[in-house]
């Protein structure tokens, strides 16, 4: 059965009754079975002492091993800043999917889809609001409502309305999966030989809208260790997915076909229980993931709301040539680690007169055979508490008003405290995020503001004040060059 | 941006193993721990016992052959370091930025080298033969298999802030190279002491001993916890893996 747009469905279709129903008989089966509501939440992350403390299980042992065990093998398992982040999610939507398949089935006869949250279609004006089936407290019978059973501490009824930078389809216009030698940059995240939790740079789709509509909603969807408890963290990820088969299907897209990451990861195994839940359960790689694959999914519309036409190349940018042929590297940082308050925080980049010279020029070309270049800000080494986001301002000096056009980007940090816990599954290692800074660099060379000694940028916590920590290690500014084709 | 490393790390091991191979009959390095048996050097001309030690070995060839036992064992454990100033730097410093960061490395390694060899010294002491070598080796599979090992490696996995020029950036590597060394002898010292005590297959040695470092160092990062070591848990995965079959759905 193909997954369908929600808001295609009636508010209590018969496809979201019975995943209540699912839910419920699911989430009343103990947490140490494997195919209960809270076993498959733990899969994405779990921590059994906040889960006690929330009340998820009387007690902090009651989380089995094989979930809090760090080593695995069912727990602590999403992928995150990393290339995996893609084919990992889509095999554990497949793999839920057919678990409450299987139990939709035992339950009515009836056959059953993940729908997913079409929230970026333009031709939908109520496409961001929650469907109403994850906010009414109780059903069309009268009985309460399991799927909002998990939202405590998000009353968000709707998403922000989509913002250039912030929440949008800006990364379905990247033409590379990864970008260069090492992946740093692209459409899917960087390069990891190994299981990550929470790897180094976050890929464009991640980072945007991926990470915006987990900290938007907040409550248990901006914390990992709990998201994948509110059941609009499926529908959220089905369209996450559904975008990504989308741009694999675009003319002009380069998906990569590298081994390490069709076959990986190298040091432990993907795992998703079976319907049933027995032995051995269902270890799977990219590759099952992909076209002919037996975790493929299949989609009822790959057009509305993607931002691309599946069959049809996207004229969004100019093509920089193959994925490998093209060079990233660093031309410009600031000069010191900051902490970001809660008032905007400056730091000053400084560029190398070279680079940033031939980068400059370069940026904007469009003949065949021109070099060209593009050019990226990152943050790295982001550390702190919370899910924070923050809006990243380039090129206006400290002192003068920060304007919508001078905007490079908003971050929403999804993970980031789990990623910055020394002694958690990402030793402290901290976020990197990358924002395109083409178009604003172009506007800043036309008003003769770029090629100086340095360029001003400004970090502003959307969320206003807060106690949490935040700091970045270094903000950095790459060129990416390529050969236009 | 500049390929991967991996190339320019291994021929230098390579290097560090050939000169080790051709030098070895030279060698005083792995015999010194086990030149004089206990009884000499618990007796009381322990004194010049010593002075005979140090005048047949000289300190500077003995941080020769220790630096050309770095030169040798540690290229392959700092692909990831490595990789991060490279990806970090501008591209016409790159090898200037590496350079800073082995020097900072090398010498927070080269500092600890009497410790190593005094507790060489004092293991062949207690130990026999091939029991020192044998502790060595348990002392190392204990301590790899503790969280505040685990805690000291996955504090090894974090980069720092890498600056893009002059002496700040020089800095920026230098610390960075310390930084990592200092994780590197918490985590590796238990191993490095192998070699020194290993006399007549030392050698052999230096090259299985590097190979658990490397299994170590690649071993994912993950809560700090009592485990199996790493080398018994990668061995026995790829005994697995040989025999069992994966399974996707269909």
């Amino acid at each position: 059965m193909e997954r369908m747009d929600v808001a295609t469905l009636a508010d209590w279709d018969p496809i979201l009754i019975n995943f209540a129903k699912a839910m419920q008989a699911l989430d009343a089966l103990p947490v140490s079975d494997r195919n209960s509501w809270r076993f498959l939440g733990a899969i994405h992350g779990c921590s059994p002492n906040g889960w006690q403390q929330n009340g998820i299980v009387d007690s902090a042992s009651d989380v089995p091993a094989e979930l809090s065990d760090p080593a695995g093998p069912y727990g602590r398992q999403c992928q995150h800043a990393s290339w995996f982040f893609l084919p990992w999610h889509r095999g554990y939507l497949a793999a839920f999917e057919r678990i409450i398949q299987g139990k939709v089935d035992e339950l009515t006869g009836e056959d059953w889809a993940l729908p997913y949250w079409n929230y970026l279609d333009d031709t939908n004006p109520n496409a961001q609001r929650v469907p109403r089936a994850f906010i009414d407290t109780t059903m069309p019978d009268g009985s309460p409502n399991p799927l909002v059973k998990y939202r405590r501490f998000s009353g968000v009824t709707s998403l922000p309305t989509p913002q250039k930078g912030r929440f949008s389809l800006e990364s379905m216009e990247e033409d590379d999966f990864l970008v260069g030698v090492n992946g740093d940059f692209g459409f899917g995240g960087g390069i990891t030989a190994t299981f990550d939790h929470f790897s180094r740079m976050t890929g464009d789709i991640e980072q945007n809208p991926h990470n915006i509509v987990h900290v938007d909603i907040g409550g248990f969807m901006g914390n990992p260790q709990y998201a994948a408890l509110d059941p609009i963290f499926w529908l959220h990820h089905c369209n996450i997915d559904r975008l990504w088969e989308a741009w694999m299907q675009t003319p002009g897209k380069n998906m990569i076909n590298d081994p390490r990451w069709l076959n990986g990861p190298s040091d432990r195994k993907f795992l998703m229980p079976d319907w049933g839940g027995s032995d051995p359960g269902v270890e799977f790689t990219a590759a099952d993931t992909m076209a002919g694959g037996s975790m493929y999914p299949s989609y009822d519309n790959l057009t509305k709301g993607t931002g691309v036409t599946p069959g049809t190349a996207m004229m969004a940018r100019v093509s920089m040539g193959s994925s490998a042929s093209q060079q990233v590297e660093p031309i410009g940082a600031n000069d010191a680690a900051i902490s970001v308050g809660n008032t905007p925080t400056y730091t000053g980049l400084q560029l190398d007169g070279a680079a940033s010279s031939e980068a400059v020029s370069t940026m904007g070309a469009t003949d065949t055979g021109e070099t060209v270049t593009r050019l990226y800000l990152t943050l790295e080494g982001v550390r702190g508490n919370g899910s924070p986001i923050v809006e990243v301002y380039l090129g206006t000096q400290e002192g003068a008003p920060l304007s919508a056009g001078q905007r490079a980007g908003t971050i929403a940090m999804f993970g980031l405290e789990t990623a910055s816990d020394p002694d958690g599954d990402h030793g402290g290692s901290g976020l990197s995020y990358s924002l395109d800074i083409t178009d604003i660099a172009l506007e800043l060379r036309e008003a003769g503001r770029l090629g100086g000694a340095e360029i001003p940028v400004a970090l502003v916590r959307e969320t206003g004040a807060s106690d949490d920590d935040l700091s970045v290690e270094r903000i950095a500014v790459y060129r990416r060059t390529g050969t236009v084709e | 941006m500049m390929r991967p490393p991996v190339p320019a790390l291994a021929a230098l091991s390579l290097a560090g193993f050939t000169l080790s191979a051709l030098l070895a009959e030279h060698a005083t390095l792995p015999g010194i721990c086990g030149q004089f048996g206990a009884a000499a050097l618990l007796s009381d001309q322990a004194v010049n016992y010593v002075a005979l030690i140090t005048t047949f070995n000289s300190p500077a060839r003995l941080f020769g052959e220790w630096a050309l036992m770095l030169c040798a064992m540690m290229p392959m454990v700092l692909i990831s370091p490595v990789r991060h100033i490279q990806r970090s730097s501008l591209r016409r410093r790159s090898l200037r930025s590496i350079a800073m960061f082995l020097l900072g490395y090398g010498l927070v390694w080269l500092a600890i080298a009497p410790l190593l060899l005094a507790v060489g010294i004092l293991l062949r002491l207690i130990f026999d033969g091939p029991m020192a070598a044998l502790v060595a080796i348990a002392i190392a599979f204990v301590w790899s298999a503790s969280p505040a090992q685990k805690r000291a490696l996955n504090a090894g996995h974090r980069t720092s802030r890498i600056g893009l020029f002059g002496w700040a950036a020089d800095w920026d590597c230098i610390r960075f190279g310390v930084r990592h060394g200092l994780y590197c002898v918490v985590v590796c010292t238990p191993w490095m002491i192998v070699p020194l005590v290993a006399d007549g297959w030392h050698f052999l040695a230096m090259a299985l001993v590097m190979g658990a470092m490397v299994v170590e160092r690649f071993e994912r990062v993950m809560r700090p916890h009592w485990r199996l070591p790493p080398v018994w848990n990668w061995s026995r995965e790829r005994m697995a893996m040989l025999v069992t079959k994966r399974r996707a759905y269909g």
